[in-house]
């Protein structure tokens, strides 16, 4: 049952944000005043308990933090969720078709099932098309978009199972680089002198390979495609038409987006594009520390209004699901070594005003690993180059799950500093 | 699509412009609230940073938020609060706040105004994690009734009658003896 002083209370609280005292604010409620009071003066005590300003080293610790995830996680092989993001009704009108369509004459099970070269295999690409165009939401199709992604991987592994021929495409991680042989994907892809490279290909880079399934079992590459990468460096120079990150020239043009401000001399990610005579333009420069954030406005806080817009309604519901999502998550740590704390090595010293810290992008993340064993591991698809100076703890072996801390290198591959078993 | 939609779309891509850009218009938000929750400098950077991670994580595991980008994180952060205090239940005694203590002040008055503060954090902390939540909302985060009712996902009537039982509470809590 509400009290019937929660209404007063509002409108006294809203009185004291527009300024006046506490005397006056009961002075207009004379007949409220003993209950009120008490309220005022825990609302006044409360104000006091949060800070008014965001130290500038804590934000920018953060980005990095942020970004060397997004790095990271950009480095590992998509993980399609195709029916995480669809409504009841479409899995349901889906199970229907499916169905039906067993109950006519099976097509869409043979279809689903068939490789490059069967005869039911163009409705398969066409049913992926349709499927496409109907995703409503970007995400889902983002979504299919992977799981179609992975689909072209598989096929080719089946086809290579069953020692057919035939010309395909498909984009995957490169894992390892032989002489002669590479694994991309999973897939062994054979390197003869006429392959065309395009782009500096490394280890933990997606590409687009072109070529040929092979009776021996491996895929001929005719072409290896980079797309596109992230680096980290400084900016050497600036000019219209050209940035020099570290020794490494990058085209800019029209559609690059740059963040404001940044100097000669300062730290940035840079996303490149790969183009098809193997230039590089960058899609996006940031800044790796960002500007100090302004701090809010000198008034009482409780009524300042935040600087970004108010959600509606239907955004509010966001709260539960992130709290439903947070709730199935298993407790890694709020406060452990995975945190923006941690990561500097400064600490607590120079948080107010200090937003330099560590110049080197490093991505902490558990997977399970795949590949273990000489100068390169692989972690649920992460590939990792190990060296000597790798802390290994508890002996993992393959199939273990691992808690690794990583670092981006110049060069787009991603070192790993400790690879640690978990129980 | 509202802003926030197209933005998640493309940080499901993983666009670092994008996600700078989040980033650095939600984070003074996130950390603002976790510390004023937490009373804890170094714990609150770390729960707001680790909600950008989860953002990122949850985005790329295909679930995450919808539409709100800034509900989803404030949400986030409220349960990595919880499970922070879960972690730290036991722990018997609180780190003074060093960061209260300014080089010109007087040390008597220092550690009046330190005791001060250490009194009305725990009497904060004796609060429901609910009444918790709408104060460190209503008087951290600088929402107005109508915002934080729709962070909380409640109407605004019940706002106003969680804000009477939270400052209620935190009254009896401060007069309390010791509190």
């Amino acid at each position: 049952m509400t009290d019937p002083l929660s209404d007063p209370l509002q409108r006294a609280l809203e009185s004291l944000a527009q300024g006046r005292t506490v005397e006056q604010v009961l002075a207009a409620h004379p007949d409220l005043a003993s209950g009120l009071r008490p309220l005022l003066e825990a609302a006044l005590a409360a104000a006091q308990l949060g800070p008014r300003e965001v130290p500038a080293g804590a934000m920018a610790r953060s980005r990095r933090r942020a970004l060397a995830r997004a790095v990271g996680l950009k480095a590992a092989s998509p993980r399609p969720a195709p029916f995480g993001l669809w409504p009841r009704w479409a899995l349901a009108a889906a199970a229907l078709v499916v169905v039906l369509g067993l109950g006519l004459d099976g097509i869409s099970t043979a279809a689903a099932q068939s490789l490059p070269g069967d005869i039911l295999y163009p409705v398969k690409i066409v049913s992926e098309e349709l499927q496409l165009r109907l995703a409503a939401q970007p995400d889902d199709r983002l979504n299919l978009e992977a799981l179609y992604s992975q689909r072209r991987v598989d096929e080719v592994a089946g086809l290579l199972t069953l020692g057919r021929e035939l010309p395909l495409s498909f984009h995957a991680v490169v894992q390892k680089m032989g002489p002669t042989l590479w694994t991309v994907g999973g897939i062994p892809v054979r390197i003869v002198p006429e392959t065309r490279m395009v782009g500096e290909i490394l280890t933990g880079m997606t590409i687009e390979v072109d070529g040929l399934t092979q009776a021996d079992g491996t895929f001929l590459a005719h072409e290896l495609h980079l797309e596109s990468f992230d680096t980290l460096g400084p900016v050497t120079s600036i000019a219209p038409d050209e940035w020099v990150i570290g020794s490494v020239p990058i085209a800019i043009d029209a559609e690059t987006w740059i963040e404001p401000e940044i100097r000669v001399g300062d730290l940035v990610l840079v996303r490149v594009r790969v183009l098809e005579d193997g230039s590089r333009v960058a899609e996006s420069i940031l800044l790796f520390a960002p500007p100090t954030p302004t701090p809010p406005p000198a008034r009482p806080p409780w009524t300042a209004a935040p600087q970004s817009p108010k959600p509606t309604t239907a955004e509010a519901t966001e709260t539960e699901e992130a709290a439903e999502t947070e709730a199935s998550d298993e407790e890694d740590g709020t406060s452990g070594p995975g945190g923006a704390a941690t990561q500097d090595s400064g600490e607590d010293e120079d948080t107010e005003d200090e937003p330099e810290g560590t110049d080197e992008v490093k991505d902490e993340f558990t997977g399970v690993v795949e590949e273990a064993g000489g100068g390169q591991w692989i972690v649920s698809g992460r590939v990792l180059q190990v060296t000597a100076a790798t802390e290994i703890r508890d002996d993992p072996v393959v199939g273990d799950t691992v808690k690794v801390v990583a670092f981006l290198q110049p060069d787009g591959t991603w070192w790993a500093e400790k690879i640690e078993r978990e129980d | 699509m509202t802003q926030d939609t197209d933005e998640l779309s493309s940080l499901r891509r993983l666009d670092p412009h994008t996600l700078a850009s989040i980033h650095d218009r939600y984070f003074p938000e996130v950390y603002r609230y976790a510390a004023y929750r937490l009373g804890d400098a170094l714990v609150a950077e770390d729960v707001a940073s680790e909600a950008f991670v989860r953002l990122l994580e949850s985005l790329r595991a295909g679930a995450g938020p919808r539409t709100s980008v800034r509900s989803w994180l404030i949400g986030t952060a409220n349960h990595l609060v919880h499970d922070h205090f879960r972690t730290i239940y036991q722990r018997p005694e609180r780190e003074l706040d060093e960061r209260t203590a300014g080089e010109n002040d007087d040390p008597h008055e220092h550690l009046e105004r330190s005791e001060r503060s250490q009194g009305l954090r725990r009497a904060f902390e004796s609060l429901t994690p609910e009444q918790q939540h709408v104060l460190a909302l209503r008087f951290g985060g600088g929402y107005n009734l109508e915002e934080t009712a729709d962070l909380m996902r409640k109407n605004a009537n019940a706002i106003k009658a969680l804000q009477f039982r939270a400052l209620a509470a935190l009254r009896r809590a401060l007069g309390t003896p010791g509190a």
